[in-house]
Parts: structure tokens; sequence; C-alpha cells
């Protein structure tokens, strides 16, 4: 779990629109956009980063995200839009700062290591390059490969390596020359799942400790949500939301969003004067909050399997929280078990309406049984 | 490494169009484009702009003065024949060979190898003196044994024939083939051919059914160079072709330059080699377009199996076979005139000197005839590479607006039979402005074109293996391009430079028909020097010089060799 | 009294006669000087072969040091062909140039190619080959000869043909080596010579014997040698260097004439080195020449200095250069057709 209270969440700024308000952002995305020929890779992005955030873009591989992240390194141009760093422009349309002029610094899905140089000479090339002398590199390259853990393999080659240990390489590569953001280009896809986590934690930590900026290009929301400061999610070279992780979750906007972050159950409904009227029941406006009273036409709901509680129907419960829940009638249709967890698919009320709902592994229930669902309408989010 | 791999397609790695450029970055690329243009692009416009030019300003009448005489069209169609010829009989010699290699395990693998990379090293034109020797109707050693053997009146060779020219100039083209059919067969899976076996066929149904058909593009590249190769020579054709009236192109072509000389003649009659040429390229790349040959799934690992011990010991003498006619003979043969007196008396003692290498050792002619193909080979060597690397880059990197088209102008020269661009070469660079006749550096200039496809294709295939994430790390660390390319580029393709080098060196220290045209009497060449020597009727002199050029080349090749770790003809690896 | 004038008179015979091998320096020493001030020269030729070419070459620089000779030797098409393409480009490579096509040097003269120039040893060679050219464009500074000649291990010199003639029998198919006129000066002279004794008609039935056809006529050397053919209409020099290296060839001069070829040399006009071609043309007409070029079978234009065969002998055509001249091209052209495919 993050250990990190991200600073963002409690600033007063419309949620997922990418706008930060007060400081300067490091970066920003303005109207950003990218085609090749007919095909638009990347569409009207708006992004603001501020400074030492941890931001991930996350999305389904061809949603545009490593195409920004190569923009925003300088590998390829806008086609239209502008980037700002510290509020100068440093790529639009019409010109772009090379890459070796903007102090980013990038990692590779690849790592992109010089087989032909030692892991200290791969460390050490960026220092050289600012023309630092002979023995303030070795220091902090010494250093740098003690902070990664890897100081007793300075003189190997990049082939003698394991692939954690490259990908370590490769970050000890890029902090040590102090970059002022850090771009990432699915770093872990490369590693098996108990590397993975484990250099998830890692490069957090080396974010925390050197206090960069740091921008990750992901696919996998797992390590998305648990190591950045703020999620924008991309679709289709579009940004569709922008939040903390758990805004992300219990508040999406979209229907992509709330698809893709977990899974959900689709609700759609129509609002009349006093209710909100689904398939098979309804429920009173004043039940969803405040924004209850701003729902109109035609509303699709996002309910997450984990918020939904199933219980027999013969029981009954009444805890002060679970006033504002509604109990609702259903009948399990088909029941897995998946380990941690159960997973089944009710049949709501007297509609079609079908659900999915997630219990502990001590609950378990038989197809065919009839239920009673717990629901709570402050958790159910309006989505597009 | 590919050495003999002549791509046409250049995949971009990577997205790439943001500028690297700085001012020093720009003028770099705009000089190597200005190289290319000089050396490849104005030399083939002089020419043909040449070909249509007289005194009295264009005019078609070169082309019809080129091909007005029937002699002149056989001598075309001579040429066409001569390639079709030489190329069936390459192949058809090769095919055994590169097959046993790739799918059997014959004994005796290594020793053919070297054999075939002997065959590379000899240049046809000296092996065809040595054929003579071997293979003359009356007085050849083989017709000599075989009328001794069998007490017959006549040889049964000669080779003062079509079909002796065809033989001895297939021989030569025999490694071309191999290297393309057996890099064929080991990119074929061996799943196809076990499927095949698993339903019934037996070795050679495997071997003519499945496994042909599936590297039929490879034997059709390979078949391609060679037909090109052949209808340019010049050397084979005229110590072996012209004893047996057999004219081809290239020959006829010198003719032209015969009093009074009709340079500009000349250029339009070499104008359709050039126009074979590029239409069986053109030809290829379509062929290429329907890539269902390939593969896609399936190991590519080399089925070795597929012989029994018998046929592999059949393929082992057969390839013993070879390797005698190729290399063994026509080398101790030119040993044996090379140290001798008089290389029509017999080998005994008091025929024994060594009178001809001190003859070449004082022979001041023959001294800078040696100087000069050194140094113009190395000259050219290191310039293609250097060019090419240079190309190869700025297409694979797309470093510059239409910078792909370097592409087709570095692999340009593939299209121009030798002696064309001699031709070339001649018009555009002998006379003012730049007034290079006679000059080494005219024919530097000249090889450098000619030898650039092939530095290309090294530098293009090295390239290719290299991510581009390598050279953005770089970038991304605050390097610029060219930081880049001497930190990374470089370093890593260090192994291809170095066989694009020496293959560039073995091409151009034996290369004749450029040079025919260009060299001026301080600019003299081994290659010339032999021509002059075997036809003064001085065979003994010309044999020790073939040899010294032999030890020469092949002193290179094993030092390469020994640099680069493999086998320079392997293209694993 | 009369005692006392023979002292001066026979001191100065005395001083005289030291100073007589001086004299015969001094008198190239002036035009010497000044080609040793150009330091080299360049020759184009076709006379004798490559190692001769190389001997004379060595010989002059010892006579005159500093001044060094690179000498080119082909066949006189081939020279002549460099030549043109160096008059072509407009760069005088050569200094001087020898062939063994005298209707060549008409044509250079013609076209202002060659630069006038009397030697002083013209004076002294034999009569019949001095003033060859009025105009003095060209001189003549090799004769050569063409005659039958064979392996003498593969036929002996009773049955060998003793005419030309003779090389028309049946007998002969497959066993005569010839070289090309379209390469070789000297082929093209015997081939004008021979039409003009014999017509063409004589080449049409050659060529039914099917000769081997080479490129210079010292290619017959090769072929005679290697067995591979056993008669050849060849140069007696170059076939009798071969025999002192040991090779089983002779020459045999046949009864309807030896054919003689004149070879002659020219200065390049616009040459870079003129002294040095100057003074090496007085040396091709030296007796160290005739010498060196004796020794090596060659004739010799000195009568001081016996060349390979008296031409008095023997019987001679010599080649008309008028025949060369009109008649060649057309030859050259007759022949590839009879011969060729």
């Amino acid at each position: 779990m993050m250990s990190n209270t991200p600073k963002v969440s409690d600033r007063a700024a419309p949620p997922g629109s990418g706008a930060i308000a007060g400081e300067v952002p490091r970066l920003a995305l303005r109207a950003l956009g990218r085609s090749f020929g007919d095909e638009i890779a990347v569409d009207d992005l708006n992004l603001e980063i501020a400074r030492g955030e941890f931001i991930s873009l996350l999305g389904p591989s061809g949603c545009g995200k490593t195409t920004t992240l190569r923009m925003i390194a300088g590998f390829v141009q806008p086609s239209a839009g502008v980037i700002e760093k510290d509020r100068v422009i440093i790529a639009s349309a019409k010109r772009a700062l090379p890459p070796e002029k903007r102090g980013m610094v990038m990692i590779f899905q690849s790592y992109a290591l010089w087989p032909h140089k030692t892991v200290a000479e791969n460390v050490a090339f960026g220092l050289r390059l600012r023309k630092l002398d002979d023995a303030a590199i070795r220091r902090r390259v010494t250093e740098m490969l003690q902070a990664v853990k890897l100081d007793a393999l300075a003189g190997r080659y990049p082939a003698e390596l394991s692939g954690g240990q490259q990908q370590r390489v490769a970050l000890a590569r890029a902090i040590v020359v102090e970059p002022a953001v850090l771009l990432l280009d699915e770093p872990l896809s490369n590693l098996d799942a108990n590397l993975r986590e484990e250099m998830r934690v890692e490069i957090r930590r080396l974010h925390n400790k050197f206090k960069m900026t740091t921008i990750l290009v992901t696919h996998d929301q797992a390590e998305a949500m648990a190591t950045s400061d703020r999620i924008a999610i991309m679709n289709k070279g579009k940004l569709e939301q922008v939040d903390t992780p758990l805004a992300l979750y219990a508040w999406p906007k979209t229907r992509f969003v709330a698809n893709f972050i977990g899974r959900t159950n689709f609700l759609e409904a129509r609002c009349d004067d006093t209710d909100v009227v689904f398939d098979g029941f309804s429920i009173a406006r004043e039940q969803f909050g405040p924004r209850g009273l701003e729902f109109s036409g035609h509303v699709t709901f996002s309910l997450r399997p984990q918020s939904i509680g199933m219980a027999r129907r013969q029981v009954v419960r009444a805890t002060a929280s679970e006033e504002t829940f509604l109990r609702m009638p259903a009948t399990v249709l088909e029941a897995a078990f998946f380990g941690e967890y159960w997973e089944y698919v009710v049949s709501l009320g007297a509609g079609a309406q079908r659900l999915r709902v997630v219990c502990r592994p001590n609950e378990t229930f038989d197809a065919g049984q009839q239920v009673l669902l717990d629901v709570d309408p402050r958790q159910m989010a309006a989505v597009a | 490494m590919t050495i003999f791999q002549i791509p046409f397609r250049h995949s971009a790695s990577g997205i790439q169009d943001a500028k690297g450029g700085s001012l020093a970055t720009g003028l770099v690329w705009a000089s190597v484009v200005g190289a290319l243009a000089f050396i490849v692009v104005y030399p083939i416009v002089k020419l043909v702009i040449f070909s249509f030019t007289a005194r009295t300003g264009l005019t078609f009448d070169n082309y019809l003065y080129a091909f007005g005489r029937a002699r002149y069209l056989q001598a075309l169609w001579n040429s066409l024949l001569y390639g079709a010829a030489t190329t069936l009989v390459a192949t058809l010699l090769a095919l055994p060979l590169a097959w046993g290699f790739a799918r059997t395990r014959m004994p005796g693998k290594p020793l053919i190898r070297a054999g075939l990379l002997g065959t590379f090293v000899i240049p046809s034109y000296l092996a065809a003196i040595a054929w003579i020797l071997l293979a003359g109707p009356n007085a050849g050693w083989i017709n000599r044994a075989w009328m001794f053997l069998s007490g017959a009146e006549n040889g049964l060779f000669n080779v003062y024939s079509f079909g002796g020219l065809v033989f001895v100039s297939a021989l030569y083209a025999i490694p071309y083939i191999f290297i393309y059919v057996s890099d064929g067969l080991s990119a074929v899976s061996s799943e196809m051919e076990d499927a095949a076996r698993m339903l019934g066929a037996g070795t050679i149904g495997v071997a003519v059914k499945i496994t042909l058909p599936l590297v039929a593009p490879a034997i059709f590249n390979g078949c391609l160079i060679v037909f090109l190769d052949t209808i340019a020579l010049f050397g084979t054709p005229i110590v072996l072709g012209l004893p047996a009236h057999f004219n081809v192109a290239a020959v006829q072509l010198l003719e032209f330059f015969e009093y009074p000389v009709r340079a500009e003649a000349a250029a339009a009659y070499s104008l359709p080699l050039v126009a074979i040429t590029c239409l069986a390229l053109w030809l290829q790349r379509v062929l290429r377009g329907r890539r269902s040959y390939e593969s896609v799934t399936g190991r590519t690992s080399a089925n070795v199996g597929a012989a029994s011990p018998a046929v592999q010991w059949i393929l082992f003498a057969y390839a013993m076979l070879i390797l005698a006619l190729a290399v063994v003979f026509p080398v101790a043969c030119l040993a044996k005139a090379a140290f001798s007196v008089a290389w029509g008396r017999p080998l005994i003692m008091a025929n024994l000197t060594i009178a001809n290498f001190n003859e070449l050792w004082s022979s001041g002619d023959a001294q800078r005839g040696i100087t000069n193909s050194l140094a113009i080979a190395a000259l050219a060597a290191s310039a293609a590479v250097v060019l090419g690397i240079c190309a190869a880059y700025a297409v694979a990197r797309r470093t510059f607006p239409m910078s792909g088209v370097l592409g087709p102008i570095s692999l340009g020269t593939l299209a121009i039979p030798g002696i064309t661009l001699g031709i070339s070469f001649y018009s555009a660079f002998s006379t003012a402005p730049f007034r290079l006749y006679g000059t080494i550096t005219i024919i530097v200039l000249a090889f450098t074109a000619r030898f650039l496809p092939m530095a290309y294709g090294s530098c293009v295939s090295g390239l290719a293996a290299i991510s581009t994430q390598l050279e953005e790390a770089v970038r991304s660390l605050g390097g610029s391009q060219l930081t880049s390319v001497r930190h990374v580029i470089v370093p890593l393709l260090r192994k291809h430079l170095l066989s694009g080098w020496i293959l560039v060196f073995i091409l151009a220290i034996r290369e004749l028909s450029v040079v025919v045209f260009l060299a001026g009497p301080g600019s003299r060449t081994i290659s010339m020097l032999l021509l002059d020597y075997s036809e003064s009727g001085n065979l003994e002199l010309a044999a020790a010089l073939g040899l010294v050029l032999l030890a020469i080349t092949l002193m290179v090749v094993v030092a390469g060799q020994a640099v680069l770790g493999r086998d320079l003809l392997s293209r694993s690896q | 009294m009369k005692l006392l004038w023979a002292i001066p008179v026979l001191s100065s015979f005395a001083i005289f006669a030291v100073q007589a091998p001086a004299l015969a320096d001094d008198e190239f020493a002036d035009l010497a000087a000044k080609a040793k001030a150009e330091g080299e020269l360049t020759w184009y030729t076709a006379h004798f072969d490559t190692a001769l070419v190389g001997k004379i070459g060595s010989a002059f620089t010892a006579k005159y040091p500093g001044i060094k000779v690179n000498g080119l030797k082909a066949t006189a098409q081939v020279s002549y062909q460099r030549l043109l393409q160096d008059i072509n480009a407009g760069v005088a490579q050569a200094d001087i140039f020898s062939s063994t096509d005298a209707s060549q040097f008409v044509e250079l003269a013609r076209n202002n190619a060659l630069e006038s120039y009397r030697p002083q040893n013209e004076k002294k060679i034999i009569a019949a080959f001095q003033n060859f050219d009025p105009g003095g464009f060209y001189h003549v500074t090799a004769v050569s000869l063409v005659a039958v000649t064979y392996n003498n291990q593969k036929i002996s010199e009773a049955d060998i043909p003793k005419t030309w003639q003779d090389l028309l029998d049946p007998k002969w198919s497959n066993k005569i080596a010839l070289g090309d006129p379209n390469f070789s000066g000297m082929v093209g002279a015997w081939t004008v010579t021979l039409q003009k004794m014999y017509g063409w008609e004589y080449f049409s039935r050659l060529s039914d014997n099917k000769p081997l056809i080479t490129r210079s006529i010292d290619d017959t050397v090769t072929i005679l040698n290697s067995g591979e053919r056993i008669l050849a209409a060849g140069d007696p020099a170059s076939t009798l260097r071969s025999t002192a290296k040991g090779n089983p060839l002779s020459v045999f001069y046949p009864t309807d004439g030896a054919i003689a070829v004149v070879g002659p040399s020219g200065i390049v006009a616009g040459a870079k080195h003129p002294n040095a071609a100057r003074l090496f043309m007085e040396f091709l007409l030296s007796t160290e020449a005739a010498q060196i070029e004796a020794e090596a079978f060659e004739q010799s234009l000195r009568p001081e200095v016996p060349g390979a065969k008296p031409l008095d002998q023997i019987k001679i055509n010599r080649v008309v250069t008028e025949d060369i001249l009109n008649n060649l091209k057309d030859v050259r052209e007759k022949w590839r057709n009879t011969f060729g495919k």
C-alpha cells in the first residue's frame, strides 16, 4: 500500500480534469495531439503534473500513452498542442527541443543497457557527458550502485545480469544524473510477478528519496495504483480521467474507466421527478445524497461487485451505517470460487438486471438460493 | 553478419522525427549526401548524357552505331547466354554442397568451408589462366592424363570453348550460390520437413518436393547475383572466350575504345546491360513481396539428420572433387609455373627456380603495381565503409527528410556492370574540371562506388540488430546524436565494419574490369599486370604474381577471421 | 728541326685521342643536362617484351643517372588506344610512343600529335631504315620479323612447312597458333603483307585449319610451349628468348619470305619531359641499345652490332607503310568475319 499521502487530493480543483491550482506545474500538456497519417494516436490531451508528483499514464495497448511519453521525452514531435516545462514551451508542432536538452531521463522497456559497457560504465555515462571529473564520477556511481544494492556487480556486463538486476542498473543510470523528470516506459512488464512487486516498491522508494517528478507508463493497473499519486487513464488517444487511485476506483467518470479499473456492474436508469428508475426497482433521489438532485434523463451507474453485501433472506441487519443501504431481494444464478474470493452472479428483483457480487471465502451461497443484497446508493457512481 | 545480403526494405525501428540537430550534425549529413551524389549519381547521369552526345550536340547516333552491327548485337546476346549458362551450372554444382552442409552430417565441413573461402579468394581470370594449363585441348594436363590412361587420340576437354568458359566461370561462382542457399536452408523450419518424412517421403523426396520449393527465393537471389556478375565479366572471357571465337559485351566494349575512339558509343552500348540489371533487380523485389515462404512459426533449428552415411560420404567425395577442380589443381598449376624457368618443361630440378619472384621483386613496374593495388584497395575499403555506415544510419534512423533515398543510391552501383562503371567514371572525371585521368584517385573513387553496396549491406544488417532505444538512452541522458553514434553505434558495429572492410578489400585488390579503363602508367594494378604478363606469353611471371596476389588476400582474410573470431563466409552470429 | 714539329702534332693527337670518348658523350651533354632536370620519362611501347623494355630502361638510367624510365609494354593496338585516350583526355601521360603499326604514326603526325625531332644517331643506323619520315616526326627504332616458329619436340625441322603457303595443308589442322591483328601490330603487318602476296583467299583457307587465335604475337610462344599447338606465325626474337630459357622452340624463315615489320617511335607533342624523350630517342638508336637488343635475339639497327639474323641471309618481305595505312582496318574487319563467330 502507498505510504505517501497524495498531495493533490486536498486541492479544491475539479477532480479528474488534470488541472492543479496553486504552484507552477513541473510539466503541462496543453491540447497535445499526435497523428501518424490518418491514424490519431493522441487527441487533445490536457494534463498538468506537479513537482515531485508520481503520476501514471494507464490504458490498454494502443491508447497513446507511450506516444505521449515519447513526446514528453522528445523522441516524437507533437502534431498539435504544446508541452511546457516550468512554464516554458519545450515542444510544439513547429519546434521541439531535442531530448538531450530537456533535463529528463527515460528508462526504456528493454532497459537499453549498452552491452559493450560494464555496469559501472553504463551508470557513469551520463555523468561523463556532464563533464564531471573522474573522482566525482566514481564517487557518485558507487553511491548510486549502493542505493540500488548492485555495488558488488559494478564490473559485470549487462549480459551477465538477471532481469531485475538490469532493471536496477537502468534505474541507477537514470537517477544518478538527478533529472528533474523521470520517465518510465513499462519498466516492469519484462519481469515476473514477484520481481515486479519488489521493483515497484523500489521505484517508489527512489522517487521519494531523490524527490523527482516521475511519469510512469503502464497497462497494469495494480502497478499504477500501488505507486502513483495520481493516475491518468487514456483510451484511444484521449484522456478519460485523471484522479487519485481511490477516486478513480470509487468515482469513475466514464464507462471505460469504470470497467478498466477493477470490474464493475453497470445499471441503466431513467430519472423522473422523485426517483431514479432501474429495471425492476427504483431508488429515491435523496438516497444518493446531495448529487441525487442533479441527475436527469438517462443515467448509467457503476456499482462495484465488492461494494455489494449479500446475506440470506432470513438475516436481519441493522447498523447505523447500513441505514442508508438498500436491501433488495435477489436470486443467485452462478457461483464461482477464485481462491481468495467468491464471485456470484445474481439476478435482481423482478427484472432481468444481473449483478456480479464478490464475497469473502466463508460467505458461501448456492445457485438458486434466495438472498438479500445490501446496496449503498452513495457508492454508485454515475458514469457518462 | 551478412556479407551478401542486399536488403531492399528498411524497417524504420522506432518513430523518430524529433531533430537531433546542430550545425555540426547538419554539415556531416550534408557532406555524406554530397559524397554519395558525387561518386554514384554524377557518373551515372554523365554516362547517360554521354551516350547521347557527339561533337554536334545531342544525338541518337551513338545508339545507332552501337546497335547497328550484327556482331555487336551478337556480343550482347552472347553475354546473356553466358550469364544464364554459368548461373545454371553454378547452381547445379552448388546445390548438393549447400544441401549437404545444412541438412546432413557430412564429414569434412570445416575443410570444405576453407576450400570455399579459397574459391572465393581466387579471381576467375587468374583461374582461367591456370585452366589453360589444365584443360587446353592438346596439352592440358587433364587431357594428357586422359590420353595416357585411355590411349585416346584427342583430349577430353577443350577449355577454349563456350563450355570451357562457362565451366570455369561457374566454378568460381559456386561460393555465392552456396552462401545464399545454405542461409536459406537454415531459415526453413525443420518441422516442415519432419512432417513430410512422417508421411512417408524419403530423403530425396523431401529434398526435392519440400525443401527445394521452400528455399527457392534464396536460390533465386543467389542466381541473380551470379547472373549479374557474369554478364559483366571481362577477364575470363578475354582469356578463354576470345580464342573460342565467343565475343561478349564486356570485351566488345573495349573495341569501342580502339582507334577511332568512340567512347560515346561505348556508353550507349553499355546501357542495355544496366537496363537488364535493373530489370532483374526489380523482378527480385516483386517476387520478394509475396513472402509466403518464411516459416512464421516453428523452430528454425537445422535438421542434420537427412541423409544416410553412404550419402554423406558421396557428398563428401563430391565436395572434394569440386574443391580439387576449383582450388587445388589451379593453384598447383600456378605454383608449378611460378617456380619454373620455363613452364612448358616438366617438373625437374633443372627447371626449378625462384628467378620469377626475383624478377618481380626487382621490377619497378611490379613493385609499383603491388603498392598501387594495396593502397587503392585499402583506401577504397575505408571510404566505402565510412560512407556505408553513414548512409545506413541515415536510412535506418531517418535522420533527415527523404533520407530514405540514400538507400537506393548506396545500392545503385549494383545495377551497373563493372566495365560500364569504368567507362562512366572515365567520362565523368577524366576530363575538365576534374582531370583525374590516370591518377590513383579516380580508381579509388570508382572502387568506392562499385563496392559501396557491399559495405552498405553489411552495415544495414548490423544496424538492424541494434535497438533504437540504445541510442535514445544516450540522448535521454544528455548526449547528442553524434555522441550516440560514437559511443554506441560504432563500438557495437565494429565487427560488421571490419568484415565489410575486408570484403571490399578482397574484391578491390583483384578488380579488373573497372581498372582496365581508368589505369594510367602511374596507377597500374596487379590485375592489369597479370593480364599484360599473360598477354606477352610470360606465364611464369604471371603465375608468380598471381601467387603473390593470392598470398596477400589470404593473409588479410586470415587476419580478419582471427580478429572477428569466426568464418568470414558465415552469416550467423 | 722537323722533329720539333712532331712534338706538338703528336701531343695534340694524344690529347685528341684521350678526349675522343669524352667528346662522344659531350655530344648529348647539353641535352642530358636538360633531361636530368626533368627526372623521368614515360614510354608507351609495343616493341619487344616487358623484360627487355625494362632492361633498356635500366641501361638508359645507368648511362644518364637521375632519369627514370617508366616503360609500358602492350600490343600495338592497346598501346595506341592508351595514347589516344590520353590525347582525348587532354593529358600527355606518355613522352615517347613506339609501335609495330607504322600507319598509326601517319595518323598521329597528320593530327599534330607528334613532335618533330631529327636524332643525330639516325644518321648512324642501317641506311635502309633512315629517314623513314621526311618530316622527322617518327623514326625507325626497331625491326622485327615474322617467321614460322615451332615446338621442336613435337615436330622436326624436316616436317615443318617451308613456306607460308604450306601452312594451308590440311594436315596442319588444329596444329597452328596465330596472334590477332586486332591487337597485335606485327600480326596486322603480316596479315596485310600476306594478303598482298596471296589475296584474302589465303586466310579463308587458313581458317579451315582451325588455328588457335590469341592476342599478341608473343602469346604464340606460350601456346607452343604448352604443346597446345605446334606451329605458329611468330616473332623469332621472343621465341628464341624462350628457347634460351630452356623451352623446346625453334625458328624457320620461310622461303617465300619472312615478313620484316618496321617499328617506329615518335615523341609525343606536348610531352611533359620533352628533353628526356629526345635523349631517349637518341639512346634507342645507339649501339648500347642495339647491343642489349641483339643479346635478346632482336634485330639490330646499327651496322656495327650484329643482330639476331643478318637480313641479307634470308628472304625478306618488307612491310610497306602505305599498305598498312590503306588496308589494315579492312583486314581487321575481314579477320573478325573469317575467324570469328
